[in-house]
């Protein structure tokens, strides 16, 4: 009888024990990142084990080039990551074919005021009717990148951000010089797709339904960046880009401006030779508006995972987490939460080893932003809008044609997608 | 003795050029390598680095986990040749030494199998592991290796092993030995050279395998060298290309300290394995 | 001799001895072979819960018709095998000569041909990326140097494919040592004897070198055939395929099918196809063999 009381208190004792003592739940995180970017999720994902000693990510962090491979693989065989990382281009829950799960339940679980942490672009551009697919941890926007040595051989004053276009091609005229390999370029950079929208023009409509680049203001914008290339030639051609791409000529000091992304800051710090700064974009003219794209990367939950729960505190950590956001702001880029980003800490200390620069730019852009419609499910029409633009960069085609090539071609394609 | 000296100096004469070509792009990387990255593009391009950054070594080696990534790698590869090494002179064994009815109709089946491309059995190998459960871990990597280790390294034990001399062999039957035991004992203690040789390209093809690594291995942690320097590769325009060079020199040094000891060997059990016929 | 009886103890032991191999066969060929032939006929994409269909061959049908890729990926492939396997076996045979020499010091000429063939994989080829950029790398700035035109290699489709085939070039100190070892296995008396008859360096060349190295460019081109028309990993890290479809080779394109788009029917047909290519090509030079490769068996006759 002893013996079996003995057994019984030890079998009890057991038990309890081994319920009180979680084992550390599990959540997989799948991201991409070059060697900069995996130390940073890195980093971000420390912070969160310190502070839920109950959750343990495992990293499946991937070359960029990989990325999408790896994630389709794993949606297809029905065994994704529980966190999956994202980008707010991926264009709704269509864009990875029912992959994520609504996080609606958990912002209203968690009382979060979405409008009042983010931005509204982040948060509207990570929806898709009546779905919330993620959350967004960093920004990554567009602004004027110039070099200050050339403006100032040139005589010139700074950009400011006053600036409308034509001050810009009044900049870029006087900014050109030289000929041959060694030719210096008042525009080393300038994306097609900002010029569809820098006079208000616009390449599909706001519902994805329809191509609508067959507009004289999207005209114009293609006009004037042809026009940089071939009648100013103060942007260099299709061909010596691919010689010679924007990065490094704007590094080595060939080229006086050039628009850039947020995320080309760190490699410029390293890379430029000249003094250099950024302003936010120039304005139309006519009606004072800019339009800088704005991307941002946040993450999501896999709509079959087993372990949704503790899969949404890695979400909010990333997104709301006072310190993983500083540490964003601190090394990464603009946080996402709004109260952060906007804080004089970010807006004036740099990371160690770079040289100030004017940060505000950027983090001004997320107000005017606009959302690029090439990304996730819609690639194909990318590939579409590349393979015009590039004839019409090339000189093979007039602006003309080629949007209303693009219209055509565009329209059936988004009519199968969205069949 | 003219005749010997003009042979001499056109003998160099003509080595030198190709030797300097080969060489180039050993020394280009090494020079990019040591550079600061406002450097690495300029044109025309310099060969001195100024000032030589060798920091360059340690910072891309911490750029990505790669001590856990060189850690992996040779986890992989040390067992993989094992079984490589093992189980194709084994096999080799049989064919060099053994009867039976039908071993000619065996064998002819293991030379066919050296023309059939990977491609073919790909993709069911990779379903085969996947119902096993074995993705995202060594196992692809390792298991196919203690099969027969591949029909080449069979191929090249055999021609060796019919170069010993059987009288070693009915020795050692004399005195009573098994077969295991005469391929234990006699064989392979005679065949160093080959021996040498088979691990040393087993070694290469492991180290540097990149496909299986890529569809098998999902974790970071688990990723291999060759997938690490994947890392480097950007969608955005420039790269951090000083620090890939460094890692990719790092990552090659194993195999060039390998080679330089072991190269005598190493072509000796080429040529002797026959295998100009 | 042992009398081959069925099941003599020596043919147990020599199954024995052979089962790993055996078993691997098994396992992982002829298994795979069957499935992979099965899953040709189908159209089975790797989804959940949705079972293959049977469609006969309409996977080959396909890609031999319908597939203007197939055909691209095809005619890259054979450009860069033609390319780089005749220039890498003359290559090699010239090193090899170059290295048959009694010079001081030739082992360190032939560890600096012979190593570039063993480092392969990722760093070479982010290496070569790096040494081809058109405005950057070692290549142009030589030939700029030269007065030459500078082309765009990887980042031009007509030069891309090129590019490719002079980094195969760096790599033929495999077959180089091959040759240096038949080269070797000559018998130098009948160089003497040559010599006594007057015979010049070509004829030596031509009537004594080529004729006994011809079991060895026999193995070369068979092993480089096979060799070059699987290239993947350069192709794979740097271009993707491109500039447009310039460096899309088969397998990279199999591997597309396989692991990205998941047809994993169609990569299989693709997969017995090119079997069926390099079967033929190996066979057509085998049989040609008879004609240009002699043995030494023959030579003393």
């Amino acid at each position: 009888m002893k013996k079996f009381l003995v057994v019984l208190c030890l079998g009890v004792m057991f038990l309890v024990s081994s319920v009180l003592y979680a084992a550390p739940v599990e959540i997989r995180y799948i991201y991409w990142g070059n060697t900069e970017e995996l130390q940073f999720r890195e980093d971000m994902i420390k912070i969160f084990e310190q502070k839920h000693p109950d959750i343990k990510v495992i990293r499946e962090g991937n070359p960029p080039a990989e990325y999408d491979r790896k994630l389709t693989a794993q949606l297809t065989a029905g065994n994704a990551a529980d966190v999956i990382n994202m980008c707010n281009d991926w264009w709704g829950q269509r864009g990875r074919q029912g992959a994520f799960a609504d996080l609606t339940p958990f912002v209203k679980k968690d009382k979060l005021d979405l409008m009042k942490l983010f931005w509204s672009f982040p948060i509207k551009s990570m929806q898709s009717p009546g779905i919330l697919e993620g959350l967004p941890y960093i920004l990554k926007t567009q602004a004027l990148f110039y070099n200050k040595k050339l403006f100032e051989e040139a005589g010139l004053a700074y950009p400011n951000d006053n600036w409308t276009w034509d001050n810009f091609l009044e900049a870029a005229i006087k900014l050109t010089k030289g000929e041959g390999a060694q030719k210096q370029y008042g525009v080393v950079g300038f994306p097609t797709i900002n010029a569809a929208w820098m006079f208000g023009g616009d390449v599909t409509s706001s519902n994805m339904k329809l191509v609508v680049a067959n507009n004289p203001k999207t005209l114009k914008g293609i006009q004037f960046l042809t026009d940089l290339i071939f009648k100013y030639k103060v942007m260099p051609t299709r061909a010596e880009f691919q010689a010679m791409g924007t990065g490094v000529r704007f590094s080595t000091g060939k080229g006086g401006m050039m628009i850039d992304y947020s995320w080309s800051i760190a490699w410029l710090q390293q890379a430029m030779h000249d003094p250099w700064d950024v302003v936010q974009l120039p304005m139309d003219p006519a009606t004072k508006k800019r339009y800088p794209e704005c991307r941002a990367d946040g993450l999501a939950i896999y709509s079959q995972s087993k372990n949704k729960d503790t899969a949404w505190e890695l979400v909010k950590a990333f997104a709301t987490d006072l310190d993983i956001q500083k540490y964003i702001a601190k090394n990464e880029g603009i946080p996402a939460l709004k109260s952060i980003a906007l804080s004089p800490e970010h807006l004036n200390t740099f990371k160690e080893g770079f040289k100030p620069y004017n940060k505000k730019a950027f983090v001004d852009a997320v107000s005017y932003a606009k959302l690029q419609p090439f990304g996730g499910y819609y690639n194909e029409l990318g590939t579409a809008w590349t393979r015009e633009m590039d004839l019409v960069l090339l000189g093979k085609e007039s602006p003309e044609e080629a949007l209303k090539k693009f219209q055509t071609v565009g329209n059936d394609i988004l009519k199968r997608l969205t069949k | 003795m003219k005749r010997r000296i003009i042979q001499v100096i056109f003998g160099y004469l003509l080595l030198i050029p190709f030797a300097i070509l080969f060489l180039i792009p050993f020394l280009w990387s090494i020079s990019t390598a040591l550079k600061p990255l406002n450097q690495a593009f300029l044109f025309p391009p310099q060969w001195i680095p100024k000032p030589v950054m060798w920091e360059n070594f340690v910072k891309g080696w911490k750029a990505a986990p790669f001590g856990r990534f060189f850690l992996n790698t040779t986890i992989i590869t040390v067992l993989a040749v094992l079984g490589t090494v093992l189980s194709s002179s084994i096999v080799a064994y049989g064919f060099a030494r053994l009867e039976s009815f039908d071993k000619n109709i065996l064998f002819i089946l293991l030379l066919s199998t050296m023309m059939l491309p990977g491609q073919v059995t790909m993709i069911p190998i990779y379903i085969l592991f996947k119902n096993l459960g074995w993705l995202n871990t060594f196992l692809p990597l390792i298991v196919p290796s203690w099969f027969g280790g591949g029909a080449f390294n069979i191929f090249l034990f055999r021609q060796f092993f019919l170069t010993i001399p059987k009288e070693f062999d009915d020795a050692a039957k004399v005195d009573g030995a098994g077969y295991f035991t005469i391929f234990w004992r006699i064989i392979l203690p005679l065949s160093k050279p080959v021996l040498i040789t088979i691990t040393i390209f087993s070694i290469i093809y492991h180290w540097n395998d990149f496909l299986n690594p890529l569809i098998y291995l999902d974790k970071l942690e688990k990723f291999t060298i060759a997938i690490g320097l994947r890392y480097f590769q950007d969608n955005y325009q420039a790269t951090y290309i000083n620090l890939m060079m460094a890692v990719s020199l790092i990552a090659l040094l194993p195999i060039l300290i390998l080679f330089l000891v072991a190269q005598r060997f190493f072509i000796k059990g080429i040529v002797l394995s026959g295998l100009k016929g | 001799m042992h009398k081959k009886k069925i099941f003599s103890r020596e043919s147990v032991y020599f199954h024995f001895f052979i089962s790993p191999w055996f078993l691997g066969f098994l396992i992982f060929t002829l298994w795979p072979i069957i499935q992979s032939i099965y899953i040709s006929s189908t159209d089975w994409e790797m989804q959940l819960n949705v079972a293959p269909k049977f469609i006969g061959m309409a996977n080959y049908k396909n890609l031999l018709f319908n597939d203007e890729l197939f055909w691209i990926s095809l005619k890259n492939t054979f450009y860069y095998a033609f390319g780089s396997v005749p220039l890498g076996l003359i290559l090699a045979l010239i090193l090899a000569l170059l290295l048959n020499q009694k010079l001081r010091g030739i082992t360190i000429f032939r560890t600096i041909f012979y190593l570039p063939s063993v480092i392969s994989g990722v760093a070479v080829a982010l290496l070569w990326v790096w040494i081809f950029n058109p405005q950057f790398g070692i290549v142009n700035a030589i030939l700029a140097k030269l007065g030459l035109p500078t082309p765009g290699w990887l980042t031009d489709p007509a030069w891309a494919m090129p590019a490719l085939i002079i980094m195969s070039l760096w790599g033929v100190g495999g077959s180089m040592l091959i040759f240096l070892a038949g080269l070797q296995g000559i018998p130098t008396e009948f160089y003497e004897a040559a010599e006594i008859d007057g015979a010049k360096l070509w004829a030596k060349f031509r009537y004594i070198t080529l004729p006994m190295l011809s079991p060895t460019i026999f193995f070369n081109l068979v092993m480089g055939i096979i060799g070059s028309f699987q290239i993947f990993t350069n192709v794979y890290i740097m271009t993707s395929g491109g500039p447009g479809t310039a460096t899309l080779v088969y397998v990279l394109y199999l591997f597309q099918n396989a692991f990205l788009y998941f047809k994993m029917g169609y990569a299989s047909a693709m997969a017995w196809i090119l079997f069926v290519i390099i079967l033929t090509l190996t066979l057509l030079v085998i049989k040609s063999s008879a004609f240009w490769v002699y043995y030494e068996t023959e030579v003393k006759r």
